[in-house]
């Protein structure tokens, strides 16, 4: 089960499972690979470990070749007391640069010239660019390009405040693709009129067969 | 025409058009870009700086409107290495 409850439904059961399972994968070929016997191999920090000889491998090294091994369906669940990050409270890894300001994200990507585009599409669904004025756009400072696309139009300038500015200076014509005549008024009515009786199919999809 | 600010403690000037919002100076010109672009209406506060000490939005005030004042963003609060701010902490 996926989604914002999966860890406080079964989640925190399921991620125990999947670790034991990758963990005992991740034991069994390193004890082939160390050439010692499996139960005496413990984990910790990444790495399965052999104490009495010393011998350990990280789960990198293991990761690739113990992925193609069977998985086990029961393996061994760690106990409570000798949980390591369960019921702590680590701090998250994206926080302090977030908090600072450090943190780049798609906005504040950039690479030397680049440019910055804004668009505009028509605001009904289907509906064609008919006509645009470029000049109003081209008059800005900073502002390169309107490009005229068939349902949408856009401006390409220095930076984003051009381009933000540019595309407000456009007062694109749209066609309503024939739609102009929608409302919800519209609609009840039309769904009013097929739910008469005798109206027929309105979608047909599939064959349903008889039993 | 140049315009004068103090952006997180240092000194700057810039020929940029008065006009337009200190939102996209500090970003554009100072590649402050901790300072955010969200909502451009003033609304979601992802681009509040402080401007002499008051919380501004900075999608909405003119870099002229704010000329000679001390203006403080996120990059300007505290920093790891440093301090942090206490609601940098929080």
């Amino acid at each position: 089960m996926g989604g914002s409850t999966a860890i406080s439904m079964t989640g925190q059961y399921g991620m125990r499972l999947l670790g034991a399972t990758f963990r005992a994968a991740l034991i069994e070929f390193a004890a082939e690979k160390l050439n010692v016997p499996e139960a005496e191999l413990t984990t910790a920090n990444s790495t399965v470990m052999h104490a009495a000889s010393g011998k350990s491998a990280t789960y990198g090294e293991l990761a690739a070749d113990a992925a193609s091994r069977t998985l086990q369906t029961a393996p061994t669940l760690k106990t409570a007391a000798t949980f390591t990050i369960i019921g702590t409270s680590p701090q998250r890894h994206d926080i302090p640069r977030k908090v600072t300001g450090e943190a780049i994200y798609g906005i504040d990507f950039t690479l030397p010239e680049m440019r910055i585009a804004t668009i505009m599409a028509a605001p009904v669904r289907g509906g064609a660019l008919l006509s645009v004025d470029e000049a109003p756009a081209l008059a800005i400072s900073g502002v390169e390009q309107v490009i005229k696309l068939d349902h949408e139009v856009a401006v390409v300038a220095k930076g984003y405040w051009p381009a933000i500015q540019g595309l407000r200076a456009l007062s694109p014509k749209f066609s309503d693709a024939g739609l102009a005549g929608i409302s919800t008024a519209s609609i009840y009515e039309q769904q009013e009129t097929l739910l008469q009786p005798g109206t027929g199919s309105v979608n047909a999809v599939g064959t349903v067969h008889a039993s | 025409m140049s315009t004068q600010l103090s952006v997180n403690g240092q000194i700057f000037d810039t020929d940029v058009d008065p006009s337009t919002p200190l939102l996209w100076v500090l970003r554009e010109q100072m590649a402050l870009t901790g300072t955010k672009f969200g909502c451009g209406i003033g609304a979601c506060g992802a681009c509040t700086v402080h401007a002499d000490g008051q919380a501004t939005r900075s999608c909405q005030i003119a870099l002229g409107d704010v000329a000679g004042q001390s203006i403080t963003t996120i990059e300007g609060l505290g920093s790891v290495s440093t301090k942090l701010h206490a609601l940098q902490e929080a």
